[in-house]
């Protein structure tokens, strides 16, 4: 039985304790006069330790991530153009989603640029006035959808007034297109399942024009892209 | 912390103490105690004979102290080894330091050297153990200079644990700090129980294993023809597959992913996949010597708790009967006049996800009982109307996307789960975030929290820092993994502390134990304590339970591992057919009679 109380290894007087300690003394020799044993038999308490004790409650912390962190999800890319043949979209109900704009395409590159109308004036046969809507797939992606707008005699293109038959469709119906090469137009289906109302972005019209044509703005003539196309470049 | 919400101290314990008789598995043998109060308090030293002369501690251990730990479920083995009462409040510094350094990268490791270096402490006493060590486990008798020099040893821990206490005392969440003590009491508990195993067969394992290895060959892959002699041919297996129509993970190489992972999925997506998977993983990993039987034939072996980085427990895989694989379960068998139950959660994950996302549709799926066929009507993927046997392989397929999302797997790996086209996967995916959209958005701020804020934790304060190395899918993983811990080890000391007999904690599950004719009444008492621990992480929300019996004499069946099991007893029946001690040949139970058998 060895039943020791001293200084600790690592203090002035740990010289003295290597080995020759008293190897016989009881517990209660050894006991000091700041620390008995029968005070501290005393001060035990019959509790038994429990979870049960802990007011877990209290002590649930809330893993609301990101909370204060105020993170938000930045729209940094609205497509232009046609709906894919292999996605079904939606468009908006809301007249204030969509807008009347002059469209000029740079052909081979399918990019499209917004053209202010004073410009427009100046290179006509460039350009074409389209009505842009507010469309949106199953995975939440928005984009816009331009369909030409009839020409001044009240008339359009096949493609295009079947393309606008199948947007006016997609308000109230998820829809996809599917060109149709014999007939000169799209055909469009209509999801039969129930499926779930689009849950549109807090975006107004405005803030996906400006992403949609960032950088794709043409307010003058001498924009490059005119130039190009005039053959000055 | 504040010393001074203890009137009768915060006091620091350290344990020498060895397995009785040296044997693996059995309980601890205390050698020497050294304890102080902190910080500059007498040192008190005990030896054995005298420790095991003593009631209870010889320090306060109530409600009006702390005792103060490194890996206090050791220190709890030999509380409860001595017959002492456990103490009110306890802190593992152990625990606590691996709590305030969880996703670091620690340079000198995470044990009580390691944190010593971590804060620039002194840590001269404790470099030169292994010796020390040494001669504790050798066992006794031990000469006065040897005595001397194991209470040395001890009281350099102790007086180590007082450096890192300073260091410490103001970075603890003391509350959660107690929290995680008073689960390293229930460890313990456990650990003292073990559980129970047929030692009979598992001797009769150990001598014929050799033996049995080829003849496992040969039973088994007559139905593959893979195996040349003992060696597993690739290029025999990818015709296997071809000719079943099994598509398989492959590296970049374009070579079949081998791993023992893309074997345990596959083996789960594919159930002929599954006897050769445990056939390898014997072959290959299976160490019948390292698993730790006690002599009392309990299987006991430190469960490691917190070692993981979500906090879960993380024995090791070899010493721990529920580690190997999943057919040596089946030397699980409840002493006479006993019965074990293995009780998990219901779709845990799944509940947890819900419950703290507070996504209404998900806590509605869990809620309907089987929430991938709510996830499949939900999605409009099937009637309203649809049912588990009218609509399988939806439910099916629904089931491998949710928990695809739990465990971040990507289009391509669920694809070759579910044995459909990429772009079908592409679309359940797609529909999970369609129909769990609160879930997703909170899954989302669980990364930006990650990246921008830099840590993550649970209800009760389990923490990871967070930085570039962890991909954001460890980061989405990280709230289910780390609450369903959280969930278990409430559960853990609830079940204790109800004196429900705990012989180990498995994942989403415990293994308990009782009487026979108390087993049904304990069965559902330990069920009331899960559903009652899952309200208290989940903020009120329940998750359900189910829970297999075994009975004396039957043993524990995993599914999984019952074609295996059965082909092993076989084996070793015909082995021992001339020995007079024949063993009664255990089967599973559950393939009478499987037609691979000789």
């Amino acid at each position: 039985m060895i039943n020791q109380i001293r200084q600790p290894i690592g203090t002035a007087t740990d010289t003295a304790v290597s080995t020759d300690f008293p190897l016989h003394l009881p517990v209660q020799n050894l006991i000091t006069a700041t620390t008995t044993l029968e005070s501290l038999h005393m001060s035990k308490t019959d509790t038994k330790p429990s979870v049960f004790t802990f007011d877990l409650n209290a002590l649930r912390l809330p893993v609301e991530y990101g909370v204060k962190l105020e993170v938000k999800k930045i729209l940094s890319n609205v497509p232009v153009g046609r709906p894919h043949n292999q996605k079904f979209f939606r468009t908006h109900t809301s007249p204030s989603m969509t807008f009347n704009a002059i469209l000029l395409t740079k052909q081979g590159f399918q990019e499209r640029y917004l053209v202010m109308p004073d410009i427009a004036q100046e290179i006509r046969a460039l350009v074409q006035p389209n009505e842009l809507q507010a469309a949106i797939d199953r995975q939440g992606n928005i984009f816009l959808v331009p369909i030409p707008l009839p020409g001044r005699d009240g008339k359009r293109h096949q493609w295009h007034e079947s393309l606008a038959k199948a947007m006016e469709a997609a308000k109230t119906e998820w829809t996809r297109i599917e060109a149709n090469v014999d007939k000169g137009c799209y055909d469009f289906v209509v999801a039969q399942g129930v499926l779930e109302q689009p849950e549109w972005p807090d975006y107004g019209l405005d803030e996906l024009v400006e992403v949609a044509f960032r950088g794709r703005i043409i307010n003058d003539l001498e924009h490059s892209v005119i130039q190009s196309l005039m053959g000055k470049i | 912390m504040d010393a001074n919400d203890y009137p009768e101290g915060v006091w620091l314990v350290s344990f020498e103490f060895r397995a009785i008789d040296g044997v693996d598995g059995n309980l601890p043998e205390v050698v020497s105690m050294v304890a102080r109060q902190w910080p500059e308090g007498p040192i008190l030293r005990v030896w054995k004979e005298e420790l095991e002369r003593m009631p209870s501690p010889s320090f306060p251990f109530g409600e009006r102290a702390l005792i103060v730990a490194f890996y206090a479920s050791y220190a709890m083995d030999c509380f409860l080894q001595l017959g002492w009462p456990m103490p009110c409040n306890l802190v593992d510094l152990a625990v606590e330091f691996r709590w305030l350094t969880n996703g670091l990268a620690l340079a000198y490791g995470s044990g009580l050297l390691g944190a010593l270096l971590h804060f620039g402490l002194p840590s001269i006493q404790i470099q030169h153990k292994g010796a020390k060590c040494a001669t504790v486990i050798r066992g006794g008798p031990w000469s006065a200079a040897e005595r001397a020099a194991i209470l040395d040893n001890c009281e350099a821990d102790v007086v180590s644990l007082g450096h890192l206490l300073k260091a410490m005392a103001g970075l603890l969440d003391t509350p959660r700090a107690l929290l995680r003590g008073g689960y390293m009491r229930a460890v313990s508990s456990i650990q003292h129980h073990g559980v129970p195993i047929d030692v009979r067969t598992l001797r009769l394992l150990k001598i014929h294993w050799e033996s049995i290895q080829e003849k496992l060959i040969e039973n088994i892959d007559k139905d593959y023809g893979v195996y040349e002699r003992r060696s597993f041919k690739s290029h025999r297996w990818e015709d296997f597959l071809s000719r079943n129509n099994i598509p398989w993970p492959r590296l970049e190489s374009g070579l079949l992913d081998m791993c023992d992972d893309t074997f345990r999925e596959m083996a789960r997506a594919h159930p002929l996949v599954a006897p050769m998977r445990e056939l390898r993983s014997a072959l290959s990993s299976l160490r019948l010597s390292s698993l730790q039987v006690g002599s009392d034939g309990r299987n006991r072996c430190d469960l490691s708790p917190f070692k993981a980085r979500t906090g879960r427990n993380q024995p090791s895989s070899s010493k721990f009967i529920f580690g190997p694989s999943v057919w040596l379960r089946g030397l699980i068998k409840p002493e006479p006049g006993w019965g074990v139950a293995y009780v998990d959660w219901s779709q845990q994950e799944f509940g947890i996800a819900a419950a703290l996302s507070g996504d209404t549709r998900m806590m509605d799926a869990y809620l309907s009982g089987d929430p991938y066929l709510k996830f499949a009507k939900q999605a409009g993927a099937v009637p309203a109307s649809a049912t588990r046997e009218s609509h399988e392989t939806e439910r099916d397929q629904f089931k491998a996307c949710a928990l695809a999302v739990q465990y971040g797997m990507g289009a391509v790996s669920l694809a070759a789960r579910i044995n459909q086209p990429v772009e079908r996967a592409r679309q359940l995916l797609g529909l999970h975030r369609k129909t769990f959209q609160n879930f997703w958005k909170w899954s989302d701020s669980a990364v930006n929290e990650a990246v921008l804020g830099g840590r993550l934790w649970t209800t009760f304060g389990w923490q990871i820092i967070t930085d570039s190395q962890q991909n954001d899918r460890s980061f989405r993983n990280f709230p289910v993994q780390t609450n369903g811990a959280e969930m278990m080890r409430i559960a853990g000391m609830m079940l204790i502390d109800s004196g429900i007999r705990v012989c180990a904690p498995v994942h989403d599950a415990f293994l308990i134990e009782a009487p026979l004719d108390k087993l049904d009444d304990t069965v559902a008492d330990s069920q009331k304590v899960m559903k009652e621990a899952s309200r208290k992480v989940l903020n009120g929300f329940e998750l359900r339970s189910e829970a297999q019996t075994i009975c004396y004499p039957n043993r524990f069946v995993d599914k999984r591992g019952a074609k295996m099991w059965d082909v092993v007893m076989q084996l070793i029946g015909e082995f021992t057919i001339d020995d007079p001690r024949q063993p009664d040949v255990p089967t599973s139970g559950l393939l009478p009679y499987p037609s691979y058998l000789l």
